[in-house]
């Protein structure tokens, strides 16, 4: 769009794109088998063989169907000494390949077919700009990403997965479903959560599930910066994330105030309820892994968090020693530098590291490293 | 080893099956399975559908443990020691720690119809290997429904009608098209329908099988008739409940035989219990459910029979309480249960069955546990679950006949039970009556049939408390804990199925 005549002419605006696209895929990764219906021969019983319907198949599955439009724009000011990019993206996923949930009654627990339709939406910016750009140049970039799923419908006008609960039209797949957890009764140090009408329960029910969070954080990106002045060089680059909640398993692990017989972290045996009237956030210490007549110890929202973030991921400051020096020793170059790695970060996630995928338990946490370096080229 | 004859056996299994329609298998890539529309064209087929049916029983939510341990952890009887924090949950009689074997039961019953619907066609099979297999899998259905609805349903003596959700789902059809389960949104049977149709299946079964038919690892006339004994106890049908447990007893060629103060102790340690009329089968030790789970690993740490000083073979995580020891006539325990080392001499009275109590291996302490599982069939871990035997029908038919007013033959039968287990024992001269006598009865069977997973369902079918002392527990018979939750699965998304009280 630059080069229309409208814009030629205006200086501060050195580069204009707009984009669009739609595209339509479909998906044949489909095992080869799923439609038969089998037998299994994998059981014994009297040291002879025992066969059993293993597998209701369907006749009747498909392809995957995926519909994706792209917009985005692309701007430039000042030489380019100001872009920003921006995308905006929708994805809808039709026909999903899935296995569907049967009632146990029918002796079966589920079978493959194409369901559900699911809709992935996203905006992610990009600005970059350069301040100084002579001897002393700094360019500092940033991007931020919005993302948001959502499930737009089952089968047979089903509100929810029978299966799996936390799987509803209306909210994003990967969302935690379960009762909220309402800290400990002053009174007898035995731990609550809220019904579905928000009065305090020692046992809550399935009606009292609601949508707590999702896996998936709504926003993410980092800041980049890049500073040079002669020989000397320093990169920053922040990492963040925000808007997502996991289930600490691992602090679930380490909080079983004698549920079994292993140490517990400090913090819950600090924070215990010990005495009627305490006010803290830790259950009365327990040999088993629920109190009498109470839901189990880890039920419902006790121990999901918000992993949120901000992290200094990299940091490197570095040194080129000149040209004119280094020839005289026969040198092409030579960099002296330090780096360093996760240095810093900012959360409130309580077990080692907010930066993981899948389950946290037993997971090594990420490393925070700083590297001194020299790098000679002849 | 084991695992090498298995995969040849299921090999050859499928290989057999095949021969009859090659074409169809072509696109089938795994050897372990086949084409469903030639699995039950054979007579091999059915037979190893069949097996199928009972190798469902040996789960530990089902005969491997939980229709034991959890029933009896969540009893009156048991302490759980918390040694590998198993049954802690359930012996607190927690919400949500009960059996859960709905989805097991369910599986096995749709075999049961599929296959019932397929053994008609089977052209080479004669009309008694038809009878056979027909009589089987309806014993089979029976015995499935019924631990279904006594678990997840009130069982009729003691219903609690304002919070009575029904009995269970009742299907007897087999599902062979997505089409059928997925339009399948069933919804619950009243318990007495849910008893006509067991009774229906039972009887069917009792005119099909032979007496001992393939002996007690299978279903027979025998077995039916125990089964229907128990079954007519729970219903309150205690006319039916005396014929049938007479029938039981005075059956000729049947399954085993009582034992008494003189061989009760050595048919507990064979691998075959003599009294048993049904068992559940391991007949391999790779089929045993290993050091956690299994019965023998569930009660006992002993490898042998006095070997409180040796290794430690299970984890010994449910064991009786003081309240069951006392009643054993046992003394000489601490009362927190836990013994450091060395374990004092136990004082054991005349009772025969107190001699499968005693001191375990140290592992926080010694405890005094229960030997009814010690690996008998020759390996750790490895023994059979007797699911019904001899005792049991005198036991039923004393109750009843109680029920019936007819306390001499109630008298007697308790007797019959009394004379084989206490070494000595002479009738008193004064029966005892009314209460005192239904007392003594439900006594015997707590006694009789400890870790059995009896003592749980006959608290709840006459509704009495669940009262422990350790861990602290009193639960009246209408609390909801008692029925367990139908796994939330099954309920949500069908408006048809209706949720247990209180979940």
């Amino acid at each position: 769009m630059k080069e229309e005549n409208f814009l030629k002419k205006v200086n501060a605006i050195s580069d204009f794109k707009l984009r669009y696209s739609f595209g339509q895929a479909g998906n044949d990764q489909i095992g080869n088998v799923l439609y038969a219906q089998l037998y299994s021969a994998t059981r014994l019983y009297g040291n002879a063989s025992a066969i059993f319907p293993s597998q209701l198949g369907n006749p009747d599955l498909t392809w995957e169907n995926r519909e994706e439009s792209n917009i985005g724009l692309d701007l430039g000011f000042f030489k380019n000494r100001i872009t920003l990019t921006v995308d905006a993206y929708k994805r809808i996923n039709k026909d999903l390949l899935l296995a569907r949930p049967l009632y146990s009654t029918t002796g079966f627990t589920s079978i493959q077919q194409n369901l559900g339709k699911m809709e992935n939406k996203g905006l992610e910016l990009m600005l970059s700009v350069t301040p100084f750009d002579g001897k002393f140049k700094w360019t500092s970039t940033f991007n931020i990403a919005f993302q948001k799923n959502k499930v737009l419908e089952l089968y047979d006008g089903l509100q929810s997965l029978p299966s799996d609960a936390s799987i509803r039209v209306g909210s994003p797949i990967g969302s935690f479903f379960t009762a909220e957890w309402a800290g400990v009764n002053p009174a007898t140090g035995r731990g609550m959560w809220y019904d579905i009408n928000g009065n305090l329960t020692y046992n809550p029910t399935a009606n009292d599930r609601k949508i707590i969070g999702d896996i998936y954080p709504s926003k993410f990106g980092g800041w980049n910066n890049t500073l040079s002045y002669k020989g000397f060089s320093l990169d920053a680059f922040f990492q963040y994330e925000y808007g997502r909640v996991r289930l600490d398993g691992q602090y679930q692990q380490m909080m079983r105030m004698a549920g079994a017989t292993v140490n517990t972290l400090s913090y819950g045996f600090i924070t215990r309820w010990q005495n009627p009237g305490d006010i803290v956030p830790t259950p009365r210490a327990f040999n088993g892994l629920a109190d009498y007549n109470s839901a189990g110890w880890g039920t419902g929202s006790r121990y999901i968090f918000r992993t949120d973030y901000i992290r200094l991921k990299q940091v490197t400051l570095g040194y080129d020693i000149p040209a004119n020096f280094a020839k005289k020793y026969r040198l092409e170059g030579a960099r002296v530098y330090v780096q360093g790695i996760n240095l810093w970060t900012y959360t409130e996630w309580p077990s080692y590291d907010p930066e993981f995928t899948g389950d946290n338990f037993g997971i090594i946490p990420q490393s925070k490293n700083i590297t001194v370096g020299v790098q000679v080229r002849f | 080893m084991k695992i090498k004859t298995f995969k040849i056996l299921s090999l050859a299994v499928c290989s057999a099956l095949l021969i009859s329609s090659c074409k169809k298998q072509l696109d089938i890539p795994s050897r372990n399975s086949l084409d469903a529309g030639v699995a039950l064209t054979t007579k091999n087929g059915i037979e190893y559908a069949i097996n199928s049916v009972y190798s469902i029983l040996k789960r530990e939510s089902h005969y491997g443990r939980d229709l034991f341990s959890v029933t009896d952890a969540m009893a009156d009887i048991a302490f759980a020691n918390g040694r590998s924090s198993r049954l802690l949950a359930e012996n607190r009689n927690t919400a949500l720690a009960n059996v859960i074997i709905w989805a097991g039961s369910y599986a096995a019953i749709n075999e049961i119809n599929l296959t019932l619907a397929a053994y008609p066609a089977i052209s080479d099979a004669t009309a008694a290997e038809k009878a056979r297999w027909e009589g089987e899998l309806k014993f089979l259905r029976a015995f499935y429904y019924f631990d279904l609805v006594r678990n997840y349903a009130y069982i009729p003596t003691y219903v609690v009608s304002n919070q009575d959700k029904g009995g269970v789902v009742i299907n007897l059809q087999g599902f062979n098209s997505a089409a059928a389960a997925t339009g399948y949104f069933p919804s619950r049977s009243s318990i007495s329908e849910c008893y006509s149709q067991i009774w229906s299946d039972l009887y069917r079964s009792m005119e099909l099988l032979s007496n001992a038919n393939k002996g007690r690892n299978y279903a027979s006339k025998h077995a039916a008739l125990a089964l229907g004994s128990r079954i007519a106890l729970y219903e309150g049908n205690w006319a039916r409940c005396d014929s049938f447990a007479t029938a039981a007893i005075t059956l000729s060629g049947g399954i085993g035989s009582l034992t008494n103060t003189s061989n009760y102790v050595t048919g507990w340690r064979a691998a075959d219990h003599p009294e048993a009329i049904f068992q559940v089968w391991y007949a391999t030790l790779a089929e045993n459910l290993g050091v956690n789970t299994s019965l023998a690993a569930t009660h006992t740490t002993l490898s042998a029979p006095g070997a409180f000083a040796g290794v430690r073979q299970g984890q010994g995580d449910l064991v009786p309480n003081a309240f069951l020891l006392t009643q054993l006539g046992i003394s000489g325990f601490p009362t927190n249960l836990a013994q450091s080392p060395p374990p004092p001499a136990l004082t054991y009275s005349n009772d025969i069955r107190n001699r499968l109590f005693e001191w375990g291996v140290n592992a926080s302490g010694h405890y005094v546990e229960c030997t009814k599982w010690m690996g008998k069939n020759g390996g750790p871990n490895w023994d059979n679950t007797v699911v019904l035997r001899w005792a049991e029908l005198y036991l039923n038919r004393a109750e009843a006949r109680f029920r019936l007013a007819n306390e001499a033959g109630a008298w007697s039968d308790l007797n019959v039970i009394r004379s084989n287990r206490y070494v000595g024992f002479t009738v008193p001269p004064v029966p005892l009556t009314g209460q005192a006598l239904l007392d003594e009865i439900w006594r015997q069977r707590m006694l009789e049939f400890a870790f059995e997973g009896h003592r749980f369902y006959d608290l709840k079918r006459n509704g009495l408390s669940i009262v422990k002392t350790n861990p602290a527990v009193n639960m009246p018979a209408t609390d909801y804990r008692l029925l367990p939750r139908i796994p939330t699965s099954e309920v949500d998304g069908n408006p048809n199925l209706v949720q247990n009280f209180g979940y």
